[in-house]
């Protein structure tokens, strides 16, 4: 600040942050464009080997299909009233369980951050039905809870619980010991404390637990459709490996794909805005 | 119990109480009377902490029989090494530890976490990474539910105070070192508190920002004669400062000695460093503090 050495050609600031600017937003122009170009170039690579491969009967089309067959399936499908019956089945499932699952697991995070006690007497207990392979549970629920889509949201909720709930724990207990001593200091009062402190600081682990548990949600809801549903995705990929069209499995896990990576993608973006202090 | 009660001292490090104030203490069982008396009196102190080993667990006099009192608008430095106490006397005013022996009194009542009076600042900028500069200025306003506007309006009075206009909008990722510092003594401003307690608040800083962050603390307590509290290890820091050094001891914490900086103010702290008074000042409270 107080330095005195001068630089000894005249700037003018403004123009020199205008350029500053512009050669800063060039530079991001040129990086997305060449990871893009080169991610293009990986895609269109693999498709081209796997087609090629498969043209010179290296592999066998009727076990990995190629990337026309699936294109065809596509473009045959992606129109139908069908289809999009089953998109839509599946992405209300996901969310539907995704929502209530986030919901309860920061409400029951909430609960036993309020009690270290009570924290250490269930911790075990959760522990224990989380390490459980819940997709086992999947033909359970189907019998308990039918083939429509009450079983896929509670075997999405089963999961998404259970990694909301770690998530918002740890956000939630590990608060920055000079913060708390600070926020007491001012003067803050209980409300204040959780208001202002503690849900503020729990708020990166709470999102990217339900960055995860999306996931995880979408999971959940295609395997239950695939042990038994009417409707669904999941029903589809299960009802075409049935009858070996494998051209029409991996159309509908790139739809899946697509639509799990747009989900996750927005989701960061929400994130981003939010947590633009980071 | 293997609990010693620092029976090998020598004179000079005796726990003195400074004349004058020996017959002071009027705090004691009246509590209500707040218009005269010190601002953070201290009498027959003492804490214990319990420390576990793995030959067992033993009990560590952190601090033994402490006297001490501050006046309104002084500003005191504490020196010591580290595991002297000078800390844990720091927060018993403060209201974050209980002492188990003896009397604390702030603005004669006993130190409470979060009373209006007293203002709090670490080593540690403790700025809401979440917040930008000027919200974590208002926050204790904000707590205290002052108005936006004229929390927003005081907060950036303060930024600007401390050399920071044209930061408001800035996160605490986006601050140098110095700077967060700087927030964070605005922050301890804001709630124009009567008593300031300051942990070792430049501790972190190179001895450059050190000295300007000296000199703000210096200008704005000037403005506004608050009672400080200062806990420090660097003995030119505190003499530069206060207008009273205290020296503590450690094993068991205790206060060797109370020396008056008859320095005039305002004090130029670029100009200090080439004082004698100064440095003989110094070299006199470096010799009490022993080779510790």
């Amino acid at each position: 600040m107080s330095e005195n050495t001068m630089a000894p050609v005249a700037i003018d600031p403004d123009a020199w942050v205008r350029s500053q600017l512009r050669a800063a937003s060039a530079q991001r122009l040129r990086h997305g464009l060449s990871v893009w170009v080169l991610r293009l170039v990986v895609i269109g690579g693999a498709l081209f080997l796997w087609q090629s491969l498969v043209n010179a009967r290296v592999l066998d089309p009727f076990v990995v299909s190629s990337p026309q067959a699936v294109g065809a399936f596509l473009l045959e499908n992606l129109g139908t009233g069908k289809f999009w019956t089953d998109v839509q089945a599946t992405v209300l499932a996901t969310l539907i369980g995704f929502v209530l699952a986030s919901i309860a697991g920061v409400v029951a995070a909430f609960v036993l951050a309020q009690s270290k006690h009570l924290h250490d007497v269930v911790d075990p207990i959760l522990t224990f039905f989380n390490s459980m392979p819940r997709v086992a549970f999947a033909p359970l629920f189907v019998v308990w809870f039918g083939l429509g889509i009450t079983s896929k949201i509670v075997l999405a909720f089963s999961l998404c619980f259970f990694i909301v709930l770690s998530g918002a724990l740890v956000g939630l207990t590990q608060v920055d010991s000079d913060l708390n001593t600070i926020t007491r200091q001012l003067g803050a009062n209980r409300r204040q404390h959780f208001v202002k402190l503690v849900l503020p600081n729990a708020l990166p682990s709470i999102a990217a637990s339900l960055r995860l548990a999306l996931i995880y949600g979408f999971l959940a809801v295609v395997v239950g459709e695939m042990i038994g549903s009417s409707s669904g995705l999941g029903q589809q990929i299960a009802y075409y490996s049935g009858v070996l069209r494998m051209d029409a499995v991996f159309g509908i896990l790139l739809v899946l794909g697509v639509l799990v990576s747009a989900a996750v993608a927005l989701m960061r973006a929400v994130e981003n805005y939010f947590l633009r202090w980071q | 119990m293997p609990v010693k009660s620092g029976g090998i001292r020598s004179g000079l490090e005796q726990a003195q109480t400074p004349a004058g104030t020996t017959q002071g203490l009027p705090l004691n069982g009246a509590s209500k009377q707040q218009g005269s008396g010190a601002a953070i009196s201290f009498s027959h102190v003492g804490q214990y902490f319990l420390l576990r080993e793995k030959s067992g667990a033993r009990a560590i006099e952190a601090l033994h029989d402490v006297n001490l009192e501050i006046q309104k608008h002084e500003f005191v430095a504490i020196v010591g090494p580290s595991g002297c106490g000078k800390t844990t006397l720091l927060n018993i005013a403060a209201g974050l530890v209980q002492q188990q022996f003896g009397e604390a009194r702030v603005n004669g009542a006993v130190p409470q976490a979060g009373q209006k009076n007293v203002a709090y600042m670490l080593a540690r900028d403790a700025l809401l990474p979440w917040r930008t500069a000027i919200r974590n200025v208002e926050y204790g306003l904000e707590l205290n539910g002052v108005a936006k506007k004229e929390r927003r309006h005081r907060a950036g009075e303060l930024l600007a105070a401390v050399g920071l206009s044209g930061y408001e909008n800035a996160y605490r990722s986006q601050l140098s070192h110095g700077m967060r510092q700087r927030v964070a003594l605005a922050r301890t401003f804001a709630l124009d508190s009567s008593i300031l307690l300051m942990d070792e608040p430049f501790g972190a800083l190179d001895s450059h920002l050190k000295i300007q962050l000296g000199e703000l603390l210096l200008s704005l307590w000037e403005q506004n004669k608050r009672s400080v509290m200062f806990v420090t290890h660097d003995l030119h820091e505190a003499i530069a400062l206060a207008d009273r050094v205290i020296v503590m001891r450690p094993k068991p914490g205790h206060i060797a000695a109370d020396i008056p900086i008859p320095l005039p103010r305002p004090r130029n702290l670029n100009s200090l460093q080439v004082n004698s008074e100064y440095h003989e000042l110094y070299q006199h409270i470096w010799s009490v503090m022993g080779n510790v």
